[in-house]
């Protein structure tokens, strides 16, 4: 897992798959997220930053979609209310 | 991708990436799900059967999950939206013009109105100024030709002598007009002068008359 230390990321779109972000800055920064390995962030900042999501990760979403409109509503609300938790 | 047709399933644990399912039913089944290429169920029937996130699908549950409580509610909050609706991901609206185009910026439109009317204008006194310079009304001067002239070289080579022809010509005619003589002597054909023929002419005229009378 990669360490990231004091660092600010502006304007740009930063990769966070399997990333130890600590002590950074996002400013208008894009956090895109692949699936991966999940990231840390331990002490950052973050400023109007968006989030993106890439290849397992937005399959995945694209997915929960499409079967809470093919009849597996009630699963999928469950997996969503989750992340609600 | 594998495609599976007519298939019956039951109370199978079955991994779904990829594939595609047609007219299949899943009883009692668990589809699971790792986050690789989606699958496509087509006509399918799945009474009893769940859906289990597994790989990296768990992972961006737990990740979303993660950024939820640690304080990005308000930009997970939509996505989940989103994907509860169906319609992820969301469609994004189109950013707004710059300022320069949405005619708030006054400047820019004082500047540009400023170049229009001042081109116009000037296009205007370009107009003018042509008009009042160009020689419409120009007096020639003295031996100046009013179009280039042809040149002389490409004119037909014409005999310096015909005037003099012309003249003798016209002398003889004169003088056949003003004699008495042959013009074809065998069928006694003469030329009289003119006046001659004239008073000749009015004479057979009032002969003639007189004989209609008597």
């Amino acid at each position: 897992m990669a360490a990231v230390k004091n660092k600010t990321f502006q304007n740009e779109v930063v990769p966070v798959d399997g990333k130890q972000f600590r002590d950074c800055v996002f400013n208008n920064a894009t956090l895109e997220f692949a699936g991966g390995e999940l990231p840390t962030f331990t002490d950052c900042r973050f400023n109007d930053v968006k989030l993106q999501f890439q290849d397992a990760a937005a399959n995945t979403l694209k997915l929960l979609g499409g079967l809470r409109n093919g009849g597996f509503s009630t699963a999928i609300d469950e997996i969503l209310e989750s992340v609600r938790e | 991708m594998a495609t599976f047709e007519n298939q019956q399933y039951t109370k199978e644990m079955l991994l779904i990436d990829g594939h595609r399912y047609e007219e299949c039913v899943f009883t009692n089944c668990t589809l699971t799900y790792e986050g690789g290429e989606l699958p496509a169920f087509i006509n399918c029937q799945f009474p009893g059967t769940r859906v289990q996130l597994a790989g990296a699908a768990s992972q961006t549950i737990t990740y979303l999950s993660g950024l939820y409580k640690g304080g990005f509610s308000k930009k997970i909050e939509p996505i989940l939206e989103g994907v509860q609706r169906g319609v992820y991901p969301p469609e994004e609206r189109p950013k707004p013009p710059p300022p320069g185009h949405t005619g708030i910026n006054f400047r820019e439109l004082y500047i540009t109105h400023a170049v229009l009317i001042g081109g116009t204008l000037l296009l205007i006194f370009a107009i003018w100024y042509s008009y009042i310079t160009y020689p419409f009304y120009e007096i020639l001067d003295e031996g100046q030709p009013l179009f280039e002239e042809f040149p002389l070289e490409a004119m037909p080579a014409l005999p310096d002598s015909l005037a003099e022809q012309y003249d003798l010509r016209r002398d003889e005619q004169l003088a056949l007009l003003d004699s008495y003589g042959w013009v074809d002597e065998e069928a006694q054909i003469v030329h009289i002068p003119v006046t001659a023929a004239f008073d000749l002419l009015i004479e057979q005229q009032s002969t003639t008359t007189d004989e209609e009378t008597e």
